[in-house]
Order: structure tokens, then C-alpha cells, then sequence
């Protein structure tokens, strides 16, 4: 395991805007394509062809725009195939449903022409035209809006990020120390919502949310979201704790693999790839599964050295009895390597044609931590262009990232996620870009903050949108915050978005398990993910991995999940340092030690026995009597 | 956090106004705990307190409901007795008269 080598020479950020070269010939295209599209439509109504070929072609100006060339009643069926056409918009971005606008277009298009009485309405041409143009206008006018508040925006920033800057990069040196951290009792409550869901058969989804495995509620993403937490957990608290943690762990990666999670690209290839044969979900696009499960396996391989997912056919998607896609984590995030190699936009898709720059950062994530688990150099390889990517094709006037946006028309989309989103994830692999893009976020932080008497107070506006279960709520919003937050030190910023979750999103403990009862699964692992990282501790997770004191020291594999709680379990070599904790009633448990040095003698203090000898396969025994926090140490004779 | 969330916001601004109406006709659900987080292994303790019984709101949902369904079947009844009726006119085009042709099918067999 080594850390990962950044490489140098990566820009500072993106300077003077202008569009990227490939977007604007993407923009390009499509207007070429339109224009010709409205040419050969008008070309009937010149040709003064019949009524049924000038409506259809009047329907190719604009979606419904056929229905102008009928007339009468039947021009009230125009705003209806606008929304017809807004909802295949969603469905393409929902599920990659590539055919469904052309579908709509052509089709009331079409349907148009079945209507058409013996002579066109004399308006239709001009109803036509006029109804394209003022789409035309609408969305410029709002491009140009937009372009203009960003560039004020910009010019804000310019303001007040260096001194931002300046706090962040102060803020994010104060790493806590590696070789005493403790979970809190607040903390392992947290962790119990995980580890509660992570340790039930591989088979079974309660206290997951199930409801479509498309969107932001699908499964996968709740999983490397519980996996993301367990792993911060394994790397900063417990590098010396395995058992039902690393078990957790790997149930979460088991799950990952069945077609429930994965059979959306199934569809998704069909209908979006229109490839009817191959559905293998790491081959091409699909950076919403390779680049996050790439990120998540490998934390895991990183935390805790277990390298049974290098095995071939290790990380396989079983489709049926008869085809199996045989994967491991060197094929996963071989084929974000392999999409990279031959991204025109610097990045690639999720869903066919739709390129999201936060799924990209989970892409690189996944090279990174590839680099620490493996000793690649997938960073100093793509890093590079990947920037370059960003910073001409992703970004807008302002210097933000541009959420979203068209593989095949080069056009943007607002998408909401902000720098807050990303810093944490770019932390890994650029934390200097990484510290910029929170100087900026935590500013703009300011106005939803305020002084209480107890505190700071975040205070986020409206009802709110749980993408966990599609329901108002704002425990991811505030769970985003605090983690971005936690992960740049920024304690201010943290404890008024902690205040603000626990005030808005149904804060209990029972059973000794934090949760959110308003927000999602989804949601509140995110929150669990936010109460466990401290400064740094999110990068690490993918970077350097635990202390290297630790791979060598006692571990701790036997404790019963939730009698035994584990809050520390720390090796400088040859010893161990625990803290447990009882998970239901005081009372003496036992703890099963492995990786000790065989035969040899260990003083012990804080259990039953104060001294055993280690087993012939380095393995012992401890008995402990568990009352509130309990510390146990033990050390060679 | 996870992607492809603009599909949801999109689809929420399509629905905004809808959202707002049914706020304001007090149709708006009650809110209620997430089933998926209050779920917890320990069967012999108590997963959660028990929620407050949802505010009782006007029950216009079923009038509405029963009111569309008659529209929508008033309307179907009476486009299937035009067609069944009335020949297509003479000035239809082919395809009117094809179409017409198969869906009056009963009637030109008869």
C-alpha cells in the first residue's frame, strides 16, 4: 500500500471563461441539425404539398407545432405535447431514455398529419415559427441571465475567497492526531445505524429505501454511501478492530453485486445504447456505478488490506444462469480508465449522454484510491485531463462546475450541487483545487447561518428535497454541509449545520442508534458519514489508508455485534489499545485477538486475565467486563 | 451526493404549482417518519415511539376521483357512439377513412 503520488504542474483553477472547444461544436451541430430539421418542415408548406405532409412538417419546427397546420380545437393539443415533450425530457433523464423526446416530437408530428382536414390553417406556418422562436428566446434570455449573474458572481468571489482561502488552508493543517483517536458515544451511536443495516444476510434490504434503482433513491447509492461511512470508520478509529466491521463491510459489497442493484443498465443499454446483447454494467459509461464502487471497494482494500477483490471474477454481476460479467477491482476501475482514454469532454457519461462532473469526481476517487491499494499512477496518468476537462468544458462565468450537461448536444443543464458538494470528493486527489472550492462554498454559506445562544445555527430555506426517498426534507442538505465541513476542519460552519440537522430532521437515539426520522436511508448515512470524518480524515480514507503501525499489530476479529461495542482499537507495532463500550446490558464478553506474535507472552491491563500467551497462530482470547467506557491495553511481556 | 437529480428537480418544478394547490386545499400528507430509518433489528425492544395519528384532512380525494372517472367515461361513451354512428365524412382524407374504417369495423361488418 503507498500513498498516492499527486501530479505536478495541475492548474490552479480555470482562468479567463470561454467555452470548450468540444461543447461548442457539440452546440454547434445541434443548431445545424435543428436548422436543417425546421428547413426541411417549412419545405412542404413552399412546396404547398398536402395538408397532412405541411402538418407533420410544421411538427418538426417544435414539438406540437403540427398541430397549428390543423387548426380549430385542435391547436389546444399544443401545450399538451409541450408537456408531453417536458416529461420525455424527464424520462431521458431519468432512466437515459434517449428515444423518448424524438419519439414525442415525431410522433405528435405524425399524429399532426393523421389530422389534417383538406386545407391548412393559413396561420400555421407563422403559428409554427413563432412558437419555435419564442422557446428560442426564452431559454436565451435565461442563458444570458444566468451568464450574466454568474460573471457578477465571479467578480464577488474574487473579493473574498483569498482571505477564505487563507482560513481553509490554516484550518485544514490541524490533522487530528492518528495514534489517539476515540469514537465518541454520539459517534458509535451513529455508526450503529450503519453497521444495524450492514450485518443483516446479504439477501435482505431492511431499513433500506426501495423504490426505483434508476435515480439518487437507488440502492447503490445507499450502499457506498453506508460503505463510505464504515470505511472512515475502519481507517481513523478502528484499524485494529476487523471483525463485524469488515464484515459489514464486505455484506455491503455483496449486496452491491446482485441484480437488483444493478439490473437498471439492463434497461438503460437498451434503451439508451440501444445495445440489445452486451449489458455488462463496468464497460461503457456508467461512471455511476464504476467510479463509486470503485471508490468503495477500494477504501475497503485500503483499510483494512484484505485483497480478496483483486481475485479475478472476484466482483462479478450475475445476470442469469447463463452469463455472469466477471469483474474485480482492477477491472472496475479499469473501465473508468478505459472511458477516460477516450472521453472527448474529459469526463463521461453516467446515464447515456448525460455527463455529471460530481459522478466524475467519484471517477477519479476510484483512480486514486487505486494508486494507494496498488502502487498505479492512474493520478499522474489522467489527473491532467481530467482538469482540463473541467475547466474548459465544465465551467461556467463564475468559475463553478457546470452540474450537467449533454454528451450529444453539447448543451448545459442546471444541476444542484455546489462547491460544497464537490470539495470533499476533489479533496482526494487535488486537495489544493479542493480548499479553494470550500473557501468559496463556506461564504456563501453565510447568509442561511446565524448566532443563537447556543451557537452558530444553520437554517436552510423552503421544504427542502430528500433525493433518498423524493419526499421534502433537508437531512442531506445539512449532512452535505457538515461533512464538507468536518472534512476542511471548518468547526464553525460544522456546528451550525450540526445544529441545524438536529433541529430540523427528527434527531433520536433508540436502542443506542442515532437517526433522522425525517430524512431517507439515504440521507442519514450521509449524516453518519459526517459525524465520523474529521479534519482530513474523508482523503485519507482513499489516499494513505490507516497508520502503517497498525497493519502489523494485534487485531481485534472475535467481539458480538451489539454487546461489544468498539470506540478505539490502536497498534503502534506490537501492542493494542481498545476502549469498549457495552451495546446492551454491563457484563463480562469475550474477545477474540488474532495476528499476535505467536507463543509469545502479553501483559494485559484492563480485562479478566492480566497476562496470556499467544497461541501457535498468533491468536488468543481476552475476557472482559464491559461498564460504560472500558479501556484495555495490552503489550508483549 | 448521489446524481442525476435533476430529474427529480425538474420534474418538482413541473409539479409546483399542483404542490401548491394541494397545500392550499389542505391536502397536503401528514408528515411521517421514513419506515426505511425507524427500522431496527432489536424485535424484542421497541424500534420507535409510535406517531402521532396524522392530522385528519377533508376527504376530497375520492369526490375528486369519482367525479374525473365520470367525466372520462361520459367522454369515452360518447366518442364510441359517434363512431359508431356516424359514416366518416366525405371530405375525410384516406388515412381518416382508414382509420375510421378500423375502429367502426363492428359497424361495417353489421
Amino acid at each position: 500500500m503507498t500513498a498516492i503520488d499527486l501530479p505536478s504542474g495541475i492548474s490552479a483553477g480555470p482562468e479567463k471563461f470561454r467555452k470548450g472547444p468540444v461543447t461548442a461544436a457539440r452546440q454547434r451541430r445541434t443548431l445545424i441539425i435543428y436548422l436543417a430539421t425546421v428547413t426541411l418542415g417549412i419545405l412542404p408548406t413552399l412546396l404547398s404539398a398536402s395538408p397532412a405532409l405541411q402538418a407533420i412538417g410544421l411538427g418538426l419546427v417544435a414539438p406540437g407545432a403540427g398541430f397549428f397546420s390543423v387548426g380549430g380545437w385542435a391547436m389546444l393539443l399544443v401545450p399538451l405535447a409541450l408537456i408531453l415533450f417536458t416529461a420525455s425530457l424527464v424520462a431521458w433523464f431519468w432512466a437515459g431514455l434517449v428515444l423518448a423526446p424524438l419519439v414525442v416530437w415525431l410522433g405528435t408530428a405524425l399524429v399532426a398529419g393523421a389530422m389534417a382536414g383538406d386545407s391548412p390553417a393559413a396561420h400555421g406556418p407563422y403559428a409554427a415559427l413563432a412558437l419555435a422562436g419564442a422557446i428560442g428566446f426564452a431559454f436565451r434570455s435565461r442563458a444570458r441571465r444566468l451568464s450574466r449573474e454568474a460573471v457578477s458572481r465571479g467578480i464577488a468571489r474574487e473579493t473574498y475567497v483569498p482571505q477564505s482561502l487563507q482560513e481553509v488552508r490554516a484550518q485544514a493543517a490541524n490533522v487530528p492526531d492518528p495514534t489517539t483517536r476515540e469514537l465518541t458515544p454520539e459517534q458509535l451511536s451513529a455508526l450503529r445505524y450503519l453497521l444495524d443495516r450492514a450485518l443483516q444476510p446479504v439477501e435482505e434490504w431492511n431499513g433500506f429505501d426501495v423504490i426505483d434503482q434508476f435515480q439518487p433513491a437507488a440502492l447503490r447509492y445507499q450502499l457506498n454511501h453506508m460503505g463510505f461511512g464504515l470505511g472512515v470508520a475502519q481507517t481513523s478509529y478502528l484499524p485494529n478492530f476487523h471483525g463485524y466491521l469488515a464484515e459489514g463491510q464486505r455484506n455491503l459489497i455483496s449486496k452491491y453485486l446482485l441484480r437488483k442493484v444493478w439490473g437498471y443498465w439492463v434497461y438503460e443499454s437498451c434503451w439508451g445504447h440501444l445495445n440489445f446483447t452486451n449489458w455488462d454494467p463496468a464497460n461503457r459509461d456508467n461512471i455511476m456505478l464504476t467510479g463509486w464502487f470503485g471508490m468503495h471497494v477500494g477504501q475497503y482494500m485500503l483499510a483494512t488490506g484484505d485483497d480478496r477483490y483483486r481475485k479475478p471474477g472476484s466482483l462479478s454481476f450475475r445476470l442469469n444462469d447463463s452469463t455472469t460479467y466477471v469483474h474485480d477491482f482492477s477491472t472496475i476501475v479499469g473501465s473508468v480508465k478505459m472511458n477516460y482514454d477516450t472521453a472527448e469532454f474529459g469526463h463521461f457519461a453516467c446515464e447515456p449522454n448525460w455527463i455529471y462532473p460530481i459522478c466524475n469526481h467519484y471517477g477519479m476517487g476510484a483512480l486514486a484510491v487505486e494508486d494507494a491499494v496498488s502502487g498505479t499512477r492512474n493520478v499522474q496518468n489522467y489527473l491532467s485531463n481530467w482538469f482540463a476537462g473541467m475547466d474548459t468544458e465544465f465551467t461556467d462565468e463564475s468559475g463553478s462546475i457546470v452540474g450537467l450537461r449533454s454528451q450529444h448536444t453539447g448543451l448545459p443543464v442546471p444541476f444542484p450541487v455546489g462547491e460544497a458538494g464537490y470539495a470533499p470528493f476533489e479533496n482526494i486527489f487535488a486537495p489544493d483545487r479542493a480548499q479553494k472550492l470550500w473557501a468559496t462554498a463556506r461564504r456563501e454559506l453565510a447568509p442561511i447561518i446565524s448566532e443563537t445562544a447556543s451557537g452558530p445555527r444553520m437554517t436552510m430555506p423552503g421544504k427542502g428535497l430528500d433525493t433518498g426517498n423524493y419526499k421534502s426534507g433537508h437531512t442531506g442538505a445539512y449532512a452535505s454541509m457538515l461533512f464538507a465541513a468536518e472534512e476542511f476542519g471548518d468547526a464553525h460552519v460544522a456546528a451550525a449545520a450540526q445544529a441545524g440537522l438536529d433541529a430540523d430532521c427528527g434527531r433520536e437515539i433508540v436502542d443506542g442508534v442515532r437517526r433522522y426520522t425525517k430524512g431517507s436511508n439515504d440521507t442519514n448515512s450521509y449524516a453518519v458519514l459526517a459525524a465520523l470524518v474529521r479534519t482530513g480524515d474523508f482523503r485519507r480514507s482513499f489516499t494513505q489508508g490507516p497508520e502503517a503501525s497498525t497493519r502489523t499489530g494485534p487485531l481485534i476479529e472475535g467481539a458480538k455485534y451489539p454487546d461489544v461495542l468498539v470506540a478505539r482499537a490502536f497498534s503502534h507495532g506490537a501492542d493494542l489499545e481498545a476502549v469498549f463500550y457495552p451495546g446492551r446490558a454491563d457484563g463480562v464478553q469475550e474477545i477474540g485477538l488474532t495476528r499476535l506474535k505467536p507463543g509469545q507472552a502479553y501483559v494485559v491491563e484492563g480485562a479478566v486475565e492480566s497476562g496470556f500467551t499467544a497461541s501457535a497462530e498468533g491468536t488468543a482470547t481476552l475476557h472482559v467486563h464491559l461498564s460504560g467506557r472500558t479501556a484495555v491495553n495490552l503489550r508483549p511481556a | 451526493m448521489a446524481c442525476c437529480a435533476f430529474a427529480l428537480y425538474l420534474l418538482s418544478q413541473l409539479l409546483l404549482p399542483l404542490a401548491w394547490l394541494r397545500d392550499r386545499l389542505g391536502l397536503a400528507p401528514a408528515a411521517e417518519a421514513s419506515a426505511s430509518v425507524a427500522w431496527s433489528p432489536y424485535a424484542s425492544q421497541p424500534a420507535s415511539q409510535p406517531l402521532p395519528p396524522a392530522r385528519r384532512r377533508p376527504r376530497l380525494t375520492r369526490p375528486l376521483f369519482l367525479a374525473i372517472l365520470a367525466l372520462e367515461l361520459g367522454a369515452a361513451g360518447a366518442v364510441t357512439a359517434y363512431a359508431r354512428t356516424d359514416p366518416p365524412p366525405e371530405s375525410a382524407s384516406q388515412f381518416e377513412r382508414t382509420l375510421h374504417e378500423a375502429i367502426c369495423s363492428i359497424r361495417s361488418a353489421a
